[in-house]
Parts: C-alpha cells; sequence; structure tokens
C-alpha cells in the first residue's frame, strides 16, 4: 500500500523496526476484489450490444482486451477472487442500490473482501431534470448530499472489512461532455437514441455549452467532496482500511489524470446507446486508471498511460 | 376526548414510543386509532384505521437542496435498508409525516396525527413513527432489482386506481417494446417502481406490447407462485427486474 510504503521506508530511514510504525494497516496481500458501482461497473453495452457484460466491465472483467482490475491482480495473486454487487441504474446517493446499499451487501458477503472498486455517480447526475432558466444546476443534488451518500458507504466498510484492506474510490466521469461525444459520433443516430431512452437528458438535451459546464463545474464539486470524504475515512479507519481515489483535479486544472477529469472520445462510447464506454477504448482506460489508482500503480502514471 | 386532549395524549405517545426505540427496546404495536386516521395527511380514500399500521423508522439526512427557493427537497436514508429518496416541500413521508420546511442542511417533519415537528440536519438522524396504509407495502423494493408483490392487495390497487399509463410501441437497440406515458400516482405500475419514459422491452421473455400492459397487470394480482420478469430500459439502462408473486 502507498501509505504503508512510506511509512516503511521512513521506518528504515531512522533505522527503527518496521513493527513500530505506529497504527499502519498491515498491508495484507490482496485475496479476495468486490466492487460497487453501475452499468458502468456491469460492462454495459460494452461489446456494442445492448445487456450486461460484466466480463467486459473495467473491475471485474475477464476479457483480455480491456485488462481489468482483477485480471491485473490475478496476474500478480493467482488466488485472488472476486465477488461484485454493482448494479446498472445504481447511484451513488438514490434508490435502493446506493453506496450504502452495496456497501451493505458487500458486508454481508461470507467471505469478505480485502479490495473494493467503487465507481459510482454518474446516474446521480443523469436522472436529475433540466434546472431552471438562470440556474442548470437547480435541480441537481448538493455536494453535501452527494458526501454524505459517500461517507455512509465508507463508513460501512471502513466497519466490517478486515484489517489491512483497501478501498479505491473513482472519480466520476464529466457527463456534460456526453454531448460532445455523442455529436461527434453521429448527430442523427445519438440524439435520436438519448431522446427515446431518455439517456442523460440534463446534459443530452442542453443545447447551451454554458450550461452543460455549470453542470461539469458540479461535477467537479463532487469529485473534490469524494476526495475530501475518502481522506477523511481514511483518518478515521487509519490501521484497519486504507481508503485511496484517482482523482488529482478538475479536467481544466489537471486532464487526464483521473477518470473525472478525462473526456470521453466519440470512439470510447457504445454506439448502442453513446453513452456507456466501450471495451478496448472506455473499459480500458478506466482499467488502467483503476489499476494506477491503487497500491500497485502510481497516480502519475494515469495521464502519462492511461488517459493520453 | 376533545380535540386537544387527544393531541397531548399523542404526543406523549410518540415520544414514549420514541425513546423506547432509541434505547434499542422493541417497538410494541401501535394502534392506529380514527383520531389519527383523520390527522392523516395524506389518507387512503375511505380506509378504515385497521387498514392503517405503523413503524418506527431510522432516517439520515443526507442533505438539502435548494433552500428557499421553489424547488428546495431534501433527501432521506432509511438506515435499515439504505433505501434514500429526495423530498420536496410538503412530500408526505408515509401518510402522516410532511416534510414542513427546507433550510440549508436541514429539513423540518411535521407528524400530522401529533402536530409535533421534528427537526433533521444533513449527516444526523432521526427515529420516527411512519404510518402506512396497507396498500403502501403490497410491492417491496429489495435492491437488486428484485421486488416482492402481495397478489391480494395489488387486486384492490387495481380495482382502485387501474393500471396507471398508456403507452407507445417502440423499437430499442432493434428490440421491440413501449415507451410508459406518464404514470398516475399509487396505480399498479407505479407501485411496481415504473416511470413515465420507462422502455418496456420484454415481458417474461417475450417483446412487450402495448396490450400486455393489462395483462402484466393481471398477472401481478393474482397469485400463483410465480415471478414475473420484465426488462426495463431506464436512462440507457437494461435492468432486468424480477416481481415474486406472493
Amino acid at each position: 500500500m502507498r501509505k504503508r510504503s512510506t511509512q516503511l521506508l521512513l521506518a528504515a530511514l531512522v533505522g527503527l523496526p518496521v513493527l513500530a510504525a505506529p497504527s499502519a494497516a498491515r498491508a495484507a496481500d490482496p485475496q479476495k476484489l468486490s466492487g460497487m458501482g453501475d452499468s458502468i461497473s456491469q460492462g454495459f453495452s460494452a461489446n456494442n450490444l445492448p445487456f450486461d457484460h460484466p466480463d467486459l466491465a473495467f473491475g471485474q472483467g475477464t476479457d483480455a482486451g480491456v485488462n481489468s482490475l482483477y485480471t491485473r491482480y490475478k496476474a500478480k495473486f493467482p488466488a485472488m477472487t472476486k465477488e461484485f454487487v454493482s448494479v446498472t441504474g445504481a447511484q451513488m446517493v438514490g434508490g435502493s442500490n446506493n453506496a450504502a446499499a452495496q456497501a451493505s451487501r458487500i458486508c454481508a458477503q461470507a467471505v469478505k473482501p480485502n479490495r473494493v472498486v467503487i465507481e459510482l455517480g454518474g446516474n446521480d447526475v443523469c436522472n436529475r431534470s433540466k434546472g431552471s432558466a438562470t440556474d442548470a444546476t437547480s435541480n441537481m443534488l448538493s455536494v453535501t448530499t452527494y458526501r454524505n451518500g459517500l461517507k455512509a458507504a465508507l463508513d460501512l466498510l471502513g466497519g466490517c472489512l478486515p484489517t489491512g484492506s483497501q478501498v479505491l474510490v473513482l472519480s466520476m466521469p464529466r457527463v456534460d461532455y456526453l454531448h460532445e461525444a455523442g455529436n461527434a459520433k453521429s448527430v442523427f443516430l445519438c440524439n435520436s437514441v438519448w431522446s427515446l431512452a431518455g439517456i442523460c437528458r440534463i446534459v443530452t438535451a442542453e443545447s447551451n455549452a454554458g450550461r452543460r459546464r455549470q453542470i461539469g463545474a458540479r461535477v467537479d464539486q463532487y469529485n473534490e467532496g469524494l476526495k475530501e470524504e475518502v481522506l477523511a475515512a481514511d483518518a478515521r479507519y487509519t490501521g484497519k482500511v486504507d481508503f485511496v481515489t484517482d482523482w488529482q483535479g478538475s479536467l481544466t486544472t489537471s486532464p487526464n489524470t483521473s477518470v473525472g477529469s478525462y473526456q470521453f472520445k466519440s470512439d470510447e462510447i457504445s454506439t448502442v446507446d453513446c453513452f456507456h464506454p466501450h471495451k478496448t477504448s472506455g473499459q480500458r482506460k478506466l482499467a488502467c486508471a483503476a489499476w494506477e489508482a491503487s497500491e500497485y500503480g502510481s497516480l502519475s502514471n494515469i495521464s502519462t498511460t492511461c488517459l493520453k | 376526548m376533545s380535540k386537544s386532549k387527544w393531541t397531548l395524549s399523542a404526543v406523549f405517545g410518540l415520544s414514549i414510543m420514541t425513546l423506547a426505540a432509541c434505547a434499542g427496546g422493541e417497538q410494541a404495536p401501535l394502534e392506529i386509532t380514527s383520531q389519527q386516521v383523520a390527522a392523516l395527511s395524506l389518507p387512503e380514500p375511505g380506509a378504515r384505521p385497521s387498514e392503517y399500521h405503523s413503524r418506527d423508522v431510522n432516517f439520515r439526512l443526507f442533505g438539502t437542496q435548494g433552500a428557499g427557493t421553489e424547488s428546495a427537497s431534501a433527501t432521506l436514508a432509511d438506515t435499515a435498508t439504505w433505501a434514500t429518496e429526495t423530498y420536496a416541500v410538503g412530500a408526505v413521508l408515509g401518510r402522516n409525516l410532511q416534510v414542513a420546511a427546507v433550510r440549508e442542511g436541514e429539513v423540518e417533519l411535521l407528524d400530522t396525527t401529533t402536530q409535533l415537528r421534528r427537526i433533521v440536519r444533513a449527516g444526523d438522524e432521526l427515529r420516527v413513527s411512519l404510518i402506512e396504509h396497507e396498500l403502501d407495502r403490497v410491492a417491496l423494493d429489495h435492491g437488486n432489482h428484485q421486488w416482492s408483490v402481495k397478489a391480494q392487495g395489488m387486486a384492490k390497487v387495481a380495482q382502485r386506481y387501474g393500471v396507471g399509463a398508456t403507452a407507445t410501441a417502440i423499437e430499442y437497440a432493434g428490440l421491440p417494446g413501449i415507451k410508459l406515458s406518464a404514470v398516475r400516482r399509487n396505480s399498479v405500475l407505479s407501485r411496481l417502481g415504473l416511470v413515465e419514459g420507462d422502455l418496456l422491452l420484454s415481458y417474461n421473455g417475450q417483446a412487450m406490447t402495448v396490450s400486455a400492459l393489462t395483462a402484466l397487470a393481471t398477472e401481478v394480482a393474482q397469485q400463483h407462485s410465480q415471478v414475473v420478469q420484465l426488462t426495463i430500459v431506464r436512462g440507457g439502462s437494461f435492468m432486468e427486474t424480477s416481481y415474486v408473486i406472493e
């Protein structure tokens, strides 16, 4: 683990026995990976066909072309197992499959995981209706609401996971750029599909780019709040569970350094719904970013290796 | 009993219940009186007191939105299941708890049967007694797109509120199906969790048609140990939803 590695290095430098590192989570080898998430975690339409395709998903996938987080762990730890609780349509905050509900399902698993990856948030934005004439974000959840939804889940995991676990919370993508990606792909096809299926209408039906950026700015705030909650949980559960995130700053200030600061391109989204990430482009990039944000990667590699 | 005396006793009754629940004690059955029914914020038309029940629920306020505006809302999670909903001012939880006010970071709930006002702040929890009508729990969402449905109750829903929506034939992702119009509150489709704009692509493995909507409403109101399966597309996500009919 990154935090543990730093502590070990410091201990070695000052000549202290490693065991003296105060209250550090003992680095347990990865044994089981669980995941919380939505349709992206379920690999929905990752092969340009409808329905979930978890084998093509960035977290739990087994397809070589995706090179998922699970596949990468498995390569280092062949006994690694997985049990995901992600649900298509899930939100971070709302509904019956939200982050806290999924966390409680992980806590109920017979064999607890010691690695968890979380990818949620897109539906919290996309399920909201169009804002007022003066404020495109007026119907969106507040940052406090978003943070407290995540906090409830992190506390459940902090309480139930075994000592030495790591929870990776991925930032949420800037869905406001979906409008641009879809229109670059096919104005007719994407707008028809978005309209028929009601896909993320808060941005796909918003013709004003300035208002879409307002929504994107709220997504940035969610991601900043996400990072603060992750850091706070990491402090609350020091010595037991390590909480980490990929978020390093917004698309404006730190482009391509995290899932949340990456602008998905037209060829990286499904031709079925002009929304979900494709397996060998979108899902593969997410897998790479998740790995680099975990204890065996480096955050600095996300922009140079994963999200170029 | 005069109204003022009843209100006072009801307030004390609720307070005692709440304290017992907070102390971890078992909840005693709470009889719903005709006076309470008369004071419900959202009564079921013509329903007798015996058709209602009360249960203690622990809510956590995740946060509020738009305080001071027309679109003010509060997001509350039931900590037993973590099912979470966002309520506008004036919305009613169960039949008795009205969202009286939403302020920055706090919500005020009014129990119309006791006139007791409770305030909870973002991140904090509040234990309340929720009065529900038997029809409110005829279909329960257990998460992961798994539902249970009480056929007998759903038959009453169908009789009283109807199917609840019309639909138009569509084709999506190469699959035939239907798109729902506005879904009427309390109707069968509403109880099954369906909302306006949902695409229904299949019903028990067969392509969904406009005429099959009525068949669906009939099926969930007849118990013969069956599971009804729908493929629902909402916001682009395909949800394979199962309803276990009891």
